[in-house]
């Protein structure tokens, strides 16, 4: 058993066994719990970790408390739905929807115990959004090229530039 | 006592990110104050989805909400981008878990991570651009 994600591999209580020996829990790439075996698949809450840690493993942490959804392994990954959400109202509309599908992806794959999957979903969250951003930076630059050459150089508004204005009822 | 001193220094590095998007935002906040994007014809141009598409986006307005609540305006806020004025809530009170949890090293599970967060936000989004660009009262007023 080999953890495909790195960020599982930073982060892990040292004394943790390897996912392989804890019989009744699938190998799929959760956290592997401490030589401890919880009735239910409820887990009591777990000690703090120490100031220092973050973000040496956003994925690989132990169980913060019982969640409910059936979700022995703790919280589902950072789904970057802020990102995906800042894209979507500051820049580029389809990318940042994209991305707010895909965090929503990584909640629903996580509560049906498809981690990789979820992890997969939550990285490809986080892509869209960067490429959301990029894509509108250069929009934006291209538009205030546009801008500053025709209302600075030949000196028309910037109503007279676009098709629309805030003057025109669209 | 190292390990203190380690530890503080790792805590002042991970409060560099956040500060900058503090700054940022700080930034922003002043631009729009000083440019006034509620008169047309200023320094701050409009959407570039309005100006050349026509369609008023989910974000349209922002800039004139942001001026509006910076005068204590609310009911302009809202008229120029009533959604918005409600995300903007939800942006602080993840900025400020996204800073506790770098502070603390702790996970926090901010609202962002709620099982039905993501499908609201789309919902939501999706409906306010659909919404805003119905031709007809009373949704033409949302057009701003």
């Amino acid at each position: 058993m080999t953890n495909p994600d790195p960020q599982n591999q930073q982060g892990q209580d040292p004394r943790a066994n390897p996912a392989g020996g804890q019989p009744g829990y699938p190998p799929t790439g959760g956290q592997p719990y401490p030589g401890q075996q919880y009735p239910g698949g409820q887990y009591p809450q777990q000690g703090q970790y120490p100031p220092g840690q973050y973000p040496a493993g956003q994925y690989g942490q132990q169980p913060m408390g019982p969640y409910g959804y059936g979700m022995p392994y703790g919280p589902p990954p950072e789904n970057n739905l802020v990102w995906g959400i800042v894209v979507t109202v500051v820049c580029c509309l389809p990318l940042g929807i994209v991305s707010i599908v895909k965090a929503n992806q990584v909640n629903t794959l996580w509560a049906q115990g498809l981690h990789d999957a979820a992890r997969q979903s939550a990285a490809e969250a986080k892509s869209w959004a960067k490429w959301g951003a990029i894509v509108a930076g250069i929009g934006l630059a291209l538009y205030l090229i546009v801008i500053i050459i025709a209302v600075v150089v030949t000196g028309a508004a910037i109503s007279e530039i676009t098709p629309v204005s805030y003057d025109t009822p669209v | 006592m190292t390990m203190t001193g380690a530890r503080s220094s790792t805590r002042l590095r991970a409060m560099l990110a956040p500060a900058a998007v503090a700054m940022v935002g700080i930034g922003c906040c002043a631009v729009v104050a000083f440019a006034d994007p509620t008169t047309p014809g200023g320094v701050l141009p409009p959407c570039p989805t309005r100006a050349f598409l026509g369609v008023v986006c989910p974000g349209c307005g922002s800039l004139r909400m942001i001026y509006g609540l910076l005068h204590g305006d609310v009911g302009a806020a809202m008229h120029y981008n009533a959604v918005a004025v409600l995300v903007l809530p939800l942006l602080l009170a993840a900025f400020v878990t996204w800073t506790a949890q770098r502070w603390t090293g702790t996970p926090i599970r901010g609202w962002q991570r709620w099982r039905w967060a993501p499908m609201a936000a789309g919902i939501v989004l999706g409906g306010w651009l659909l919404v805003r660009n119905l031709p007809f009262p009373p949704f033409d007023a949302l057009r701003v």
